[in-house]
């Protein structure tokens, strides 16, 4: 009986813990930690696997915890076509699910990750970056 | 001066060879099939070679003695040429002459004398001249009957000609050592090539190489398969010698095969080949061919029956980039910046390169005025929006930082106001190859690539040599002609300014 009050508890901690932003997860995976604000930390990918015909996908897109700037991320094919603009993105949390604005087929797509960057402290816009990357989308079961 | 004396030394070998082809009653001695290997080289001092018939000690022999021989992996057959021009095509019908040798494994006694033909000799069955294929034999020494006799040439010009003479072939045993019951001498190398052959007092001396005669037995560890020696005598340290497997340099997907390797030795052991299977979700059958895709692997090797092995996983590459959130302007002129920072893994054969971008074309902007400004990498630098960053700069722990500063206009009798732009900055993988076209083939290469490398990096489209491969071929612009065009070198590098073209077999 303790055993499932505990595993009830640990179900009802997790899902505290994940919050859905239109129509997105986001999970809080560290402690915001916050530096100078000097610099920002982007991370950067060569691919991003998504699978086919499918507009939620699974993905982990994450806002380093020792940034003092939030993450606004765009998700665009190189032909201009935008998949994905998301919440704003807190230091410390990722992105663990997205809804895309319209399906893909499978194969490669050249596409950019957007960041538009915003100080945690007045919310004003900072240096932005942008990464090159594949969109690998796999055919799926 | 070396060449011409490499030179003057094959054509005493190929004089040697014809002159001795037309003697009447030289015999010839029936080889067995795998009994290549020693193979003499005349002006490649220092050169070693060994009897063991395994295609992995002739390769070594090969590449010991690439310029004077070659082998031909599909035949098993080594081909020793020879050319007035140092380097020639194996099979250039054309332009000169190369022999088909066939060598017989030798029992070499230290210190014994030998005579060249007494015991140490080989043969060639076919040789070609000026594209005619001359099918005998001849017998490099003389008649095992007439010891101490010797067939040497008194000139290197085009004259063949040849007399008896009488030349010590010495086999001694190598300095400072004495054979024990453990070893055996298994080739000899050239010790002293002063001779040459001009003078009966001349002679080639060579030194015996041994090696020692183990019996091994096989354990396996994780990646490690010790093999442990029984013999009394063993030198081994520990009597051990040991193979450890180890994964690939760089497990960042780049589209080529992650292969990995094996480091240290068995002696008179094979070194067992690689195979690969694929882990967990990744299907990948057992193969000696290494995976390119994405996914977790095994590589493992065996030897009597024991296996080592190591898991690896190819990933795709992740990287981090730091850029100021902010370019504050204190002054006008040099205004430094954290710089920017890029860390993480990103495949080998390509770079990072961070590209800055202005909102207002590099203008500070208030309103309508603007403060112009430019990005450099140091005080008195010139304007720049691109630092790049290779694979090794990444993997440095916490990554590399590359000086970015902004140089600001003089902006004193600017209007007061907050002046302010956004710079955005863009990170891509971009290949460092680069790719060239040949006859309608593409192939890819890295700067200063060799031809050897370029070959490697595109399996299944080139080779360079041999009985079997299609040649490459400079064009007309280099003062070496051979049949009006010159041959790459493996070991040269590539000139994308040249125009290169294919030779078929």
């Amino acid at each position: 009986m303790m055993r499932k009050i505990a595993v009830y508890i640990l179900v009802l901690a997790l899902l505290l813990t994940a919050c859905s932003s239109g129509g997105d997860t986001v999970e809080r995976f560290a402690e915001a930690n916050p530096g100078s604000g000097e610099n920002i930390a982007i991370p950067g990918y060569e691919t991003l696997s998504l699978a086919a015909g499918k507009k939620t996908q699974t993905v982990y897109l994450k806002n380093p915890p020792e940034n003092a700037a939030a993450f606004v991320m765009t998700l665009a094919l190189d032909d201009g076509t935008t998949l994905w603009t998301g919440e704003a993105l807190q230091p410390g949390e990722a992105f663990t699910r997205i809804t895309l604005t319209r399906t893909l087929d499978a194969g490669e797509y050249p596409a950019t990750l957007r960041y538009d960057c915003y100080s945690t402290a007045d919310n004003s816009p900072l240096n932005g970056a942008e990464i090159k990357l594949n969109l690998t989308v796999h055919e799926t079961d | 001066m070396k060449h011409k004396a490499r030179t003057k030394a094959l054509s005493w070998l190929l004089s040697l060879a014809l002159a001795l082809s037309l003697l009447p009653g030289m015999g010839l001695t029936a080889q067995a099939a795998n009994t290549y290997s020693l193979v003499p080289a005349y002006g490649q001092s220092g050169a070693t070679y060994s009897i063991t018939p395994s295609e992995d000690t002739l390769a070594a022999v090969k590449t010991a003695l690439a310029a004077e021989m070659s082998l031909d992996t599909e035949t098993k057959e080594i081909w020793l040429y020879a050319d007035n021009y140092g380097y020639v095509e194996l099979d250039n019908l054309s332009s000169t002459m190369y022999y088909k040798v066939k060598s017989k494994p030798q029992e070499i006694v230290a210190g014994k004398t030998y005579v060249i033909g007494d015991s140490l000799y080989f043969e060639a069955d076919k040789y070609y001249n000026n594209g005619a294929v001359q099918t005998g034999s001849f017998i490099f020494g003389p008649d095992v009957s007439k010891a101490q006799e010797f067939y040497r040439f008194d000139n290197f010009d085009s004259r063949w000609s040849a007399k008896l003479g009488s030349i010590p072939f010495v086999c001694e045993e190598p300095s400072g050592h004495t054979f024990n019951s453990s070893e055996q001498p298994i080739g000899f190398k050239l010790a002293d090539d002063s001779g040459d052959g001009s003078s009966a007092q001349n002679y080639i001396k060579f030194e015996a190489v041994y090696a020692e005669r183990h019996n091994f037995t096989y354990t396996a560890t994780s990646d490690t398969i010790t093999a442990t020696c029984s013999a009394d005598d063993c030198t081994l340290t520990n009597k051990q010698a040991t193979l450890t497997l180890k994964p690939p340099a760089n497990l960042v997907y780049s589209g080529s095969a992650k292969e990995a390797t094996v480091e240290g030795t068995i002696p008179d052991v094979e070194t067992p080949s690689i195979k690969y299977i694929g882990r967990g979700n990744t299907a990948y059958n057992e193969s000696t061919t290494a995976p390119t895709a994405t996914g977790d692997y095994t590589a493992s090797v065996t030897l009597g029956e024991k296996t080592a092995s190591v898991d690896f996983t190819i990933k795709d590459a992740s990287y981090t980039i730091t850029i100021p959130a902010k370019l504050t302007v204190e002054n006008a002129g040099w205004n430094a910046t954290a710089g920017v920072t890029a860390s993480g893994e990103i495949a080998e054969d390509t770079k990072l390169t961070v590209t800055a971008a202005s909102a207002n074309e590099w203008a500070l902007k208030s309103g309508e005025n603007t403060v112009s400004y430019y990005l450099t990498d140091a005080e008195d630098g010139k304007a720049m929006t691109a630092w790049d960053f290779t694979a090794e700069e990444l993997s440095v722990e916490g990554g590399t930082s590359k000086t970015m500063g902004a140089v600001v206009e003089e902006y004193i009798n600017k209007p007061a106001g907050d002046y302010a732009d956004t710079v955005t900055f863009t990170a891509e993988i971009r290949s460092l190859l680069n790719t060239i076209t040949i006859d309608g083939t593409e192939l890819i290469y890295a700067d200063g690539d060799t031809w050897a490398q370029i070959v490697e990096r595109n399996p299944q489209k080139i080779r360079i040599a041999g009985s079997s491969n299609n040649r490459i071929w400079r064009a007309q612009d280099n003062p070496l002609y051979i049949g009006g065009r010159t041959p790459v070198l493996p070991t040269d590098t590539i000139d994308p300014s040249l125009k290169y073209g294919f030779e078929a077999d």
